[in-house]
């Protein structure tokens, strides 16, 4: 009896002893992940910040140094300071060649209903051209269209890959 | 004195005691939940029919089991295990025997020929009861004896469960395939048991979010048709398409009014989008929403005095509840978690729901003042929930999780009871999504 | 002697009083004894069934099926029943009388036996309701304590009033429940429960047909729920007839039972 007593005095100092040791483990990693992602070991996960993808994979160029799609976090369609700057570059383009029309096509990952998700791609792809027009491009020479979740750029389901479906593109229409 | 009041208390005394020996009281609180055996035999024909009757007796009797089977509430019981096996049992069953097989209804029936027609007599018999409760004669014409067998399983169901049965009915879905990138999507109908599939458009544009029109053979559906997403409607008997309206955006989450005469759904603009209502005929547009949220799938009350959609206006995805005008909007959901695509029950009295909590998919039920919220079943991804006619199954899809090359995805129907039970998988010949349910033939 | 009667009296009427102010199943409507009503017994059968004696099959005779056309898109509406003919009627008539005379000659195998309604005061044990008093004193106590109570209280009393034991009425439930297939397409509503009253020969076969005492409700055609779950109900009965019989000394006290079938926590969901 005092033998099964003393056993579990000791379980339970261990199972103290490793939640005081987890609270220690839990709390950095959460810093990292949002931090630095420099000393991040996996690569893949280092190309989402912020819930924003901040690689290059699917980045396709409209002229040189012209990306044609921004990125967004997990049901947002604000843009972030590198959404902006690839816009500004997109109707600096558009200013150069004036006869260029284009579509913004609105784009959302794979979770949220489908009707739902149609409306966000329309907010993306509606937040890229209003951004445009504040840049001086005439609201004539773009159109949207929202593909909701129907159309991913990439066919897996994790986070790398619903950071890149989360975009908007801009493509030529003429 | 005290000995008067003590013999009127004892006379008391005696009366309660008496009267409650004179009848005991058991209450049955819980019973048997097994499904209720029942046995459907293979209708009689006379062997002089002019066309050989043999197989379709076989299927009706095939037909009628595995639709009171797919309920849940029924067990057919297998035909080897039958005593009485003469034609007169269609007239007079020998209870004896069907009860000993532990069969509590038996189906018995008739086919006959009739110039060119079918004549199909059914009768449910009660066996412990030992009497008829149910009795039916359908003519039809011959290669109909499917839709025929659907209806006996319906009277058969209402007879026994009470409530009306739900197997005279058809699913209109989208049919996938290809690689998840590049998915060709078709408008699809069948049979609520996955017979008499065909497709209704070709796949060439994307199509989405069919419903039907619950008193006409006409659906309405998302097209991207020019690139131009916009919401149709299609008659099934003839073919004929035309958009709905001429929107100046993209219109998307159709779905039609109880009495079929209205669509209601969804106009994005400028990133915005709201709840538009418009009559079919006059083409007249109502406006019902105008918040700077994402305002979708509404859905009609069965009176068409209400309306249930989803918005993030209070900066999730909730479910509301307004008059058929807009007035009232009132948010009913309230648990935590993301709420969207509610469906208000042909009952009235619940509306069903998708819910996304901690990166689950749930579909649920709710009281349409928000109380009594139940989820039904949990899943990595599942949405778009529609009932039943009856207001007993709600069928939905479910999309499995891809590894990250995007093998292991797929998509496919489900049903489940409104008790959370009987979940079942709907079989289709390819991928599918978005189902609608139809409401009885008419 | 006298003093003890009384004081037996006194104690007995204290657990009846204390039983009908703190026992919850007292307050319950549900569970109040109805008066049993005498409800003229009609079989179903009477109204519905096809008549049970072979005739030879002329179909057009037989008017209580209907018939309707049935074309490939347009589907007839179930049409209202075509009144059931007369000859019907006589057969079930016959058919009653049959069972008058089987009841007759089964009630007279099963003399019952009559006993007085109290005896074996001696058996009474004033310190057991003592403990009673005391555990009542506590009745801000939990729930369970308070079924406690009631099961110690009500398992005292069979040897005063003949009743059945609590484990013999729970075997008869058991097998109810066992017998009974609910049928759970019916929607909740707080007046879905059926009483039957049966009558039991002492092997505990059936004496006489099972007797739904909402007759009246069950063939209203606007409460075809309510048909369903009585016709279940009926079902349950005859499934499991006959029942394994209780002590038979005590035939008196369960030749009659009422059956209260009650789904409505199960159809609560």
């Amino acid at each position: 009896m005092q033998l099964t007593i003393q056993y579990y005095r000791n379980f339970i100092t261990i199972i103290a002893a490793t939640f005081i040791l987890a609270a220690c483990a839990t709390t950095p990693p959460e810093t990292t992940s949002s931090g630095s992602s420099a000393s991040s070991s996996s690569s893949t996960a280092s190309l989402v910040q912020d819930g924003v993808y901040v690689g290059d994979e699917t980045i396709e160029m409209l002229a040189v140094d012209v990306p044609d799609r921004v990125f967004f976090s997990y049901d947002s369609y604000a843009l972030t300071s590198a959404a902006q700057s690839t816009l500004s570059k997109q109707a600096k383009w558009l200013k150069a060649n004036p006869s260029v029309t284009i579509s913004v096509e609105g784009h959302a990952d794979e979770r949220g209903t489908r009707e739902y998700n149609l409306a966000l791609g329309d907010r993306r792809a509606n937040a890229a051209k209003d951004y445009l027009m504040s840049q001086g491009i005439s609201s004539n020479r773009v159109t949207t269209i929202s593909y909701g979740k129907e159309r991913p750029v990439k066919s897996g389901s994790n986070d790398t890959a619903w950071a890149q479906n989360r975009r908007s593109v801009t493509v030529r229409t003429n | 004195m005290i000995k008067k009041t003590i013999q009127k208390l004892l006379f008391f005394y005696l009366v309660i005691i008496t009267n409650a020996s004179a009848l005991i009281e058991i209450d049955i609180t819980e019973g048997n939940r097994e499904p209720l055996p029942i046995a459907v035999t293979n209708f009689f024909y006379a062997e002089d029919a002019i066309k050989d009757l043999d197989q379709i007796s076989i299927d009706v009797s095939k037909v009628i089991s595995a639709d009171l089977e797919r309920s849940g509430l029924f067990k057919s019981i297998d035909q080897e295990a039958f005593i009485q096996k003469t034609a007169s049992m269609h007239i007079r069953p020998r209870h004896e025997d069907w009860r000993l097989i532990n069969a509590q209804a038996l189906v018995t029936g008739e086919l006959e020929i009739d110039k060119d027609k079918l004549r199909v007599e059914f009768r449910l018999w009660d066996t412990f009861a030992e009497k008829e409760i149910e009795a039916l004669v359908l003519i039809t014409t011959i290669d109909n004896w499917r839709r025929i067998s659907h209806m006996i399983a319906d009277k058969i169901y209402e007879r026994l469960t009470g409530e009306e049965g739900y197997f005279d009915t058809r699913i209109l879905y989208v049919s996938e395939n290809g690689p998840k990138n590049n998915r060709i999507k078709r408008l699809a109908i069948m049979d609520q048991d996955s017979f008499n599939h065909r497709y209704l458009t070709s796949g060439k544009e994307l199509v989405l979010t069919p419903r039907f029109n619950p008193v006409k053979q006409e659906i309405t559906y998302l097209s991207y048709f020019k690139n131009l997403p916009r919401v149709y409607l299609l008659d099934i008997q003839t073919g004929i398409q035309e958009v709905v309206g001429d929107f100046p955006g993209m219109t998307f989450a159709p779905r039609f009014s109880p009495d079929g005469e209205k669509i209601i759904m969804s106009l994005a603009r400028d990133g915005n989008s709201d709840i538009y209502v418009m009559d079919i005929k006059s083409r007249v547009v109502e406006r019902l929403t105008d918040s700077p949220a994402i305002d979708t799938s509404p859905s009609y009350s069965p009176d068409g005095k209400k309306i249930t959609f989803n918005s993030d206006r209070g900066g999730s995805q909730q479910i509301y509840v307004m008059d058929n005008k807009g007035r009232n909007q009132t948010r009913i959901s309230r648990g935590t978690g993301n709420y969207a695509t509610p469906v208000w029950s042909p009952r009235g009295d619940l509306i069903a729901f998708t819910k996304n909590f901690q990166g689950r998919y749930f579909i649920g039920v709710m009281r349409t003042d928000g109380t009594g919220e139940r989820l039904l079943t949990e899943n990595w991804y599942q949405e778009a929930p529609s009932w039943s006619s009856n207001g007993r199954v709600l069928i939905f899809y479910r999309e499995t999780k891809a590894d990250d090359t995007g093998k292991g995805h797929s998509s496919s129907l489900w049903s489940i009871d409104l008790t959370g039970f009987n979940e079942r998988k709907i079989e289709t010949p390819e991928d599918a999504s978005d189902p609608s349910w139809s409401r009885l033939i008419q | 002697m006298r003093s003890s009667i009384l004081s037996s009296i006194v104690l007995h009427l204290a657990i009846m009083m204390m039983a009908i102010v703190s026992l919850p199943i007292f307050n319950n409507p549900d569970l109040e004894i109805p008066p049993i009503v005498q409800v003229e017994l009609i079989e179903i059968s009477e109204k519905t069934n096809v008549p049970k004696v072979s005739k030879k099959k002329d179909k057009k005779e037989e008017k209580k099926i209907e018939e309707k056309e049935v074309e490939k898109i347009n589907q007839p509406v179930m049409k209202p029943k075509v009144e059931k003919s007369n000859e019907k009627v006589k057969d079930a008539s016959d058919k009653d009388e049959i069972v008058k005379n089987k009841i007759e000659q089964k009630m007279f195998e099963n003399i019952p036996i009559k006993k007085p309604v109290i005896k074996k005061k001696d058996k009474f044990d004033p310190l057991k309701i003592a403990e009673l008093i005391d555990k009542s004193k506590d009745t801000k106590t939990v729930e369970e304590d308070i079924e406690d109570l009631e099961y110690d209280a009500l398992d005292s009393t069979p040897s005063l009033d003949n009743k059945l034991t609590l484990s013999e009425e729970d075997a008869i439930r058991a097998q109810f429940m066992q017998c009974w297939s609910i049928p759970i397409g019916i929607p909740f509503d707080d007046t879905m429960i059926v009483k039957i009253k049966i009558s039991l020969n002492t092997d505990g076969s059936l004496l006489e047909p099972p007797e739904v005492l909402q007759h009246e409700r069950m063939n209203k055609p606007s409460e075809k729920y309510f048909r369903t779950l009585a016709e279940s109900a009926l079902r349950a009965v005859r499934r499991c007839d006959p029942i394994k019989a209780p002590d038979i000394n005590r035939y008196e006290s369960w030749k009659k039972i009422q059956l209260n079938f009650d789904p409505r926590e199960i159809l609560r969901g």
